[in-house]
Protein backbone atom coordinates (compact mmCIF):
# COMPACT_ATOMS: atom_id res chain seq x y z
CA UNK A 1 0.00 0.00 0.00
CA UNK A 2 0.98 3.18 -0.86
CA UNK A 3 2.51 5.33 2.19
CA UNK A 4 1.28 9.11 2.78
CA UNK A 5 3.40 11.96 3.06
CA UNK A 6 2.85 12.06 6.58
CA UNK A 7 3.54 8.01 6.95
CA UNK A 8 6.91 8.65 5.05
CA UNK A 9 8.05 11.56 7.45
CA UNK A 10 7.22 9.27 10.35
CA UNK A 11 9.31 6.10 8.95
CA UNK A 12 12.40 8.17 8.37
CA UNK A 13 12.07 9.54 11.39
CA UNK A 14 11.49 6.61 13.67
CA UNK A 15 14.67 5.05 11.51
CA UNK A 16 16.80 8.05 13.07
CA UNK A 17 15.41 7.55 16.78
CA UNK A 18 16.09 3.62 16.45
CA UNK A 19 19.57 3.73 15.54
CA UNK A 20 20.61 5.65 18.74
CA UNK A 21 19.73 8.99 16.77
CA UNK A 22 22.64 9.36 14.68
CA UNK A 23 22.52 7.44 11.00
CA UNK A 24 24.45 7.81 7.86
CA UNK A 25 22.44 8.73 4.87
CA UNK A 26 23.42 5.83 2.71
CA UNK A 27 21.49 2.91 5.41
CA UNK A 28 18.82 6.00 6.04
CA UNK A 29 18.01 5.91 2.44
CA UNK A 30 18.05 1.87 2.26
CA UNK A 31 16.28 1.91 5.25
CA UNK A 32 13.34 4.19 4.28
CA UNK A 33 12.82 2.56 1.25
CA UNK A 34 11.94 5.15 -0.94
CA UNK A 35 13.99 6.18 -4.33
CA UNK A 36 17.33 8.38 -4.19
CA UNK A 37 15.39 11.08 -5.69
CA UNK A 38 12.29 11.19 -3.38
CA UNK A 39 14.98 10.71 -0.46
CA UNK A 40 16.69 13.91 -1.17
CA UNK A 41 13.54 15.47 -1.31
CA UNK A 42 12.23 14.27 1.55
CA UNK A 43 16.02 14.90 3.42
CA UNK A 44 15.86 18.27 2.72
CA UNK A 45 12.34 18.94 4.03
CA UNK A 46 12.82 17.01 6.69
CA UNK A 47 16.24 19.73 7.27
CA UNK A 48 14.17 22.83 6.13
CA UNK A 49 11.59 21.97 8.58
CA UNK A 50 14.27 21.21 11.59
CA UNK A 51 12.82 18.10 11.85
CA UNK A 52 16.80 16.89 11.80
CA UNK A 53 20.07 18.37 11.07
CA UNK A 54 22.71 17.30 9.57
CA UNK A 55 26.34 16.80 11.61
CA UNK A 56 30.03 15.21 10.11
CA UNK A 57 32.18 13.35 12.38
CA UNK A 58 35.42 12.16 10.85
CA UNK A 59 34.24 13.53 8.02
CA UNK A 60 31.54 11.49 7.16
CA UNK A 61 27.79 13.13 7.19
CA UNK A 62 25.22 12.02 9.67
CA UNK A 63 21.68 12.82 10.52
CA UNK A 64 19.96 13.34 14.14
CA UNK A 65 16.60 13.96 15.16
CA UNK A 66 15.99 17.61 16.98
CA UNK A 67 13.57 18.27 19.69
CA UNK A 68 10.75 19.22 16.56
CA UNK A 69 11.27 15.80 15.33
CA UNK A 70 10.61 13.71 18.62
CA UNK A 71 7.80 16.29 19.12
CA UNK A 72 6.64 14.77 15.70
CA UNK A 73 6.98 11.14 16.42
CA UNK A 74 4.92 11.73 19.82
CA UNK A 75 2.29 13.45 18.07
CA UNK A 76 1.80 11.59 15.14
CA UNK A 77 -0.97 8.98 16.62
CA UNK A 78 -3.19 12.21 17.80
CA UNK A 79 -2.39 13.88 14.17
CA UNK A 80 -3.51 10.76 12.24
CA UNK A 81 -6.07 10.63 14.59
CA UNK A 82 -7.54 13.68 14.21
CA UNK A 83 -7.04 13.67 10.01
CA UNK A 84 -9.07 11.14 9.96
CA UNK A 85 -11.85 11.65 12.42
CA UNK A 86 -12.38 14.97 10.81
CA UNK A 87 -12.52 13.85 7.36
CA UNK A 88 -8.94 15.83 6.00
CA UNK B 1 -41.27 37.87 20.76
CA UNK B 2 -37.61 37.47 21.52
CA UNK B 3 -35.35 40.48 19.60
CA UNK B 4 -31.61 40.60 20.14
CA UNK B 5 -30.36 43.74 21.90
CA UNK B 6 -26.72 45.08 21.79
CA UNK B 7 -26.50 42.76 24.94
CA UNK B 8 -26.97 39.85 23.36
CA UNK B 9 -24.75 40.56 20.12
CA UNK B 10 -21.72 40.83 22.04
CA UNK B 11 -22.40 37.93 23.91
CA UNK B 12 -23.34 36.09 20.96
CA UNK B 13 -20.26 37.62 18.57
CA UNK B 14 -17.74 37.31 21.11
CA UNK B 15 -18.64 33.63 21.88
CA UNK B 16 -18.85 32.50 18.59
CA UNK B 17 -15.21 35.22 17.80
CA UNK B 18 -13.73 33.22 20.95
CA UNK B 19 -14.30 29.68 19.67
CA UNK B 20 -13.09 30.27 16.11
CA UNK B 21 -9.81 31.86 17.35
CA UNK B 22 -9.12 28.89 20.04
CA UNK B 23 -10.08 26.13 17.26
CA UNK B 24 -7.60 28.15 14.64
CA UNK B 25 -4.90 27.91 17.01
CA UNK B 26 -5.21 24.52 18.55
CA UNK B 27 -5.16 23.43 14.91
CA UNK B 28 -1.97 25.56 13.81
CA UNK B 29 -0.21 23.55 16.39
CA UNK B 30 -0.75 20.62 13.77
CA UNK B 31 -0.38 22.11 10.79
CA UNK B 32 3.13 24.08 11.93
CA UNK B 33 4.41 20.62 12.60
CA UNK B 34 2.96 18.67 9.09
CA UNK B 35 2.01 21.06 6.72
CA UNK B 36 -0.64 18.89 6.07
CA UNK B 37 -3.15 20.53 3.34
CA UNK B 38 -5.62 19.03 4.64
CA UNK B 39 -5.03 20.83 8.29
CA UNK B 40 -4.42 23.78 6.20
CA UNK B 41 -7.85 24.18 5.28
CA UNK B 42 -9.76 23.12 7.78
CA UNK B 43 -7.57 25.70 9.94
CA UNK B 44 -8.31 28.48 7.44
CA UNK B 45 -12.20 27.49 7.95
CA UNK B 46 -12.18 29.00 12.05
CA UNK B 47 -10.07 31.98 10.91
CA UNK B 48 -13.01 33.14 8.46
CA UNK B 49 -15.58 31.92 10.63
CA UNK B 50 -13.78 34.38 13.00
CA UNK B 51 -13.76 37.05 10.59
CA UNK B 52 -17.53 36.53 9.24
CA UNK B 53 -18.59 36.45 12.99
CA UNK B 54 -16.77 39.87 13.72
CA UNK B 55 -18.47 41.72 10.43
CA UNK B 56 -21.61 40.16 11.04
CA UNK B 57 -21.37 41.65 14.76
CA UNK B 58 -20.63 45.16 13.28
CA UNK B 59 -23.35 44.83 9.82
CA UNK B 60 -26.08 44.43 12.62
CA UNK B 61 -28.20 47.48 12.98
CA UNK B 62 -28.67 47.31 16.72
CA UNK B 63 -24.75 47.27 16.82
CA UNK B 64 -24.51 50.12 14.37
CA UNK B 65 -26.91 52.49 15.83
CA UNK B 66 -25.19 52.50 19.01
CA UNK B 67 -21.55 53.14 17.71
CA UNK B 68 -23.29 55.42 15.41
CA UNK B 69 -21.84 53.75 11.57
CA UNK B 70 -23.72 55.81 9.36
CA UNK B 71 -21.42 55.93 6.35
CA UNK B 72 -23.10 54.40 3.50
CA UNK B 73 -19.44 53.10 2.16
CA UNK B 74 -18.50 51.57 5.26
CA UNK B 75 -21.79 50.09 5.57
CA UNK B 76 -21.15 48.27 2.30
CA UNK B 77 -17.70 47.11 3.08
CA UNK B 78 -18.81 45.81 6.64
CA UNK B 79 -21.75 43.60 4.38
CA UNK B 80 -19.40 42.59 1.68
CA UNK B 81 -17.11 41.31 3.98
CA UNK B 82 -19.49 39.34 5.62
CA UNK B 83 -20.73 37.69 3.42
CA UNK B 84 -17.57 36.66 1.66
CA UNK B 85 -15.52 35.51 4.86
CA UNK B 86 -18.81 33.60 5.34
CA UNK B 87 -18.71 31.98 1.69
CA UNK B 88 -15.09 31.44 2.04
CA UNK B 89 -15.33 29.24 5.17
CA UNK B 90 -18.03 26.99 3.89
CA UNK B 91 -15.66 26.71 0.91
CA UNK B 92 -12.73 25.73 2.93
CA UNK B 93 -14.90 23.62 5.04
CA UNK B 94 -15.54 21.12 2.05
CA UNK B 95 -12.59 21.92 0.19
CA UNK B 96 -10.54 20.87 3.50
CA UNK B 97 -12.71 17.38 2.96
CA UNK B 98 -12.25 16.84 -0.83
CA UNK B 99 -9.30 18.52 -1.35
CA UNK B 100 -7.26 14.80 -2.71
CA UNK B 101 -10.07 15.21 -5.41
CA UNK B 102 -8.68 18.04 -7.09
CA UNK B 103 -5.22 17.28 -7.64
CA UNK B 104 -2.66 19.40 -8.58
CA UNK B 105 -5.66 22.20 -9.46
CA UNK B 106 -5.26 24.82 -6.66
CA UNK B 107 -8.82 25.07 -5.35
CA UNK B 108 -8.30 27.97 -3.13
CA UNK B 109 -7.88 30.51 -5.26
CA UNK B 110 -11.41 29.19 -6.83
CA UNK B 111 -13.12 29.51 -3.46
CA UNK B 112 -11.84 33.12 -3.28
CA UNK B 113 -12.97 33.91 -7.12
CA UNK B 114 -16.34 32.10 -5.90
CA UNK B 115 -16.67 34.32 -2.71
CA UNK B 116 -16.13 37.26 -4.55
CA UNK B 117 -18.67 37.13 -7.13
CA UNK B 118 -21.16 35.47 -4.83
CA UNK B 119 -20.59 38.36 -2.17
CA UNK B 120 -21.33 41.05 -5.20
CA UNK B 121 -24.04 39.34 -6.45
CA UNK B 122 -25.96 38.71 -3.19
CA UNK B 123 -24.82 42.45 -2.43
CA UNK B 124 -26.32 44.06 -5.66
CA UNK B 125 -28.95 42.11 -6.08
CA UNK B 126 -29.88 41.53 -2.21
CA UNK B 127 -30.16 38.21 -2.88
CA UNK B 128 -29.22 35.06 -1.18
CA UNK B 129 -30.92 32.57 -2.58
CA UNK B 130 -27.02 32.26 -5.05
CA UNK B 131 -25.70 31.66 -1.47
CA UNK B 132 -27.32 29.20 -0.46
CA UNK B 133 -27.91 27.33 -3.43
CA UNK B 134 -24.27 27.29 -4.16
CA UNK B 135 -23.75 26.26 -0.20
CA UNK B 136 -25.92 23.23 -0.31
CA UNK B 137 -24.71 21.88 -3.69
CA UNK B 138 -21.42 22.14 -2.17
CA UNK B 139 -22.52 20.60 0.82
CA UNK B 140 -24.67 17.51 -1.39
CA UNK B 141 -21.16 17.16 -3.42
CA UNK B 142 -18.53 16.94 -0.01
CA UNK B 143 -21.06 14.61 1.17
CA UNK B 144 -21.33 12.23 -1.77
CA UNK B 145 -17.59 12.21 -1.84
CA UNK B 146 -17.05 11.78 1.85
CA UNK B 147 -20.11 8.80 1.57
CA UNK B 148 -18.06 6.88 -1.09
CA UNK B 149 -15.05 6.94 1.11
CA UNK B 150 -16.53 6.04 4.28
CA UNK B 151 -15.55 2.66 3.64
CA UNK B 152 -11.72 3.70 3.91
CA UNK B 153 -12.18 6.72 6.26
CA UNK B 154 -12.88 7.07 9.81
CA UNK B 155 -15.35 10.01 9.61
CA UNK B 156 -17.44 10.87 12.73
CA UNK B 157 -17.69 14.94 12.02
CA UNK B 158 -20.24 15.14 9.49
CA UNK B 159 -22.88 16.09 11.00
CA UNK B 160 -21.70 18.65 12.59
CA UNK B 161 -20.20 19.91 9.60
CA UNK B 162 -24.30 20.23 8.01
CA UNK B 163 -25.16 21.62 10.79
CA UNK B 164 -21.86 24.22 10.91
CA UNK B 165 -23.14 25.28 6.82
CA UNK B 166 -26.47 25.34 7.74
CA UNK B 167 -26.50 27.99 11.43
CA UNK B 168 -23.75 29.84 8.89
CA UNK B 169 -26.49 29.79 5.74
CA UNK B 170 -29.39 30.89 8.76
CA UNK B 171 -26.78 33.68 10.20
CA UNK B 172 -26.82 35.25 6.76
CA UNK B 173 -30.37 35.09 6.57
CA UNK B 174 -30.83 36.64 10.02
CA UNK B 175 -28.91 39.52 8.79
CA UNK B 176 -30.21 40.16 5.41
CA UNK B 177 -34.31 38.58 5.36
CA UNK B 178 -35.00 39.46 9.04
CA UNK B 179 -38.23 39.01 8.85
CA UNK B 180 -38.14 35.53 7.53
CA UNK B 181 -36.63 34.07 10.96
CA UNK B 182 -38.16 36.82 13.01
CA UNK B 183 -38.33 35.74 16.83
CA UNK B 184 -35.82 32.95 16.20
CA UNK B 185 -32.89 34.18 16.30
CA UNK B 186 -32.02 33.53 20.19
CA UNK B 187 -32.74 29.79 19.19
CA UNK B 188 -30.30 30.04 16.11
CA UNK B 189 -27.47 31.97 18.57
CA UNK B 190 -28.39 29.20 20.85
CA UNK B 191 -27.76 26.22 18.80
CA UNK B 192 -25.17 28.19 16.51
CA UNK B 193 -23.15 28.29 19.95
CA UNK B 194 -23.86 24.26 20.81
CA UNK B 195 -22.47 23.60 17.35
CA UNK B 196 -19.52 25.49 17.52
CA UNK B 197 -18.96 24.25 21.06
CA UNK B 198 -19.40 20.54 20.22
CA UNK B 199 -16.32 21.28 17.54
CA UNK B 200 -14.35 22.83 20.06
CA UNK B 201 -14.52 20.19 22.51
CA UNK B 202 -13.86 17.53 19.50
CA UNK B 203 -10.37 19.66 18.36
CA UNK B 204 -9.19 20.05 22.19
CA UNK B 205 -10.07 16.44 22.73
CA UNK B 206 -7.73 15.56 19.46
CA UNK B 207 -5.16 18.03 19.97
CA UNK B 208 -4.47 17.82 23.26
Amino acid sequence: MKRSRLEIIRDILKIIQERKNKIKPTPLLRYSNLSSQRFSQYVKELLKKGFIWAGEEKGRKFFSLTEKGSTYLEKYRDIIGFVEDFGL
Amino acid sequence: MFQPNFGTEILYSVVILAICLIIYFEVNKFFKLTDYKGIGYFQNTFLFFAVAYFFRFLAKPVVRSIFGIRMYYFNIIILLVFIYASCTAVFYLVYSLVWKKFGKINGEILIHIIAVIIALFVFLTGNVLLFIFVNIVLLIYAFVVVSLERKNRKFKMYLIYLLLVIFSILNIVDLLVPDFIFGLQLWIYIFSIVVFLGLLYRVLKEVK
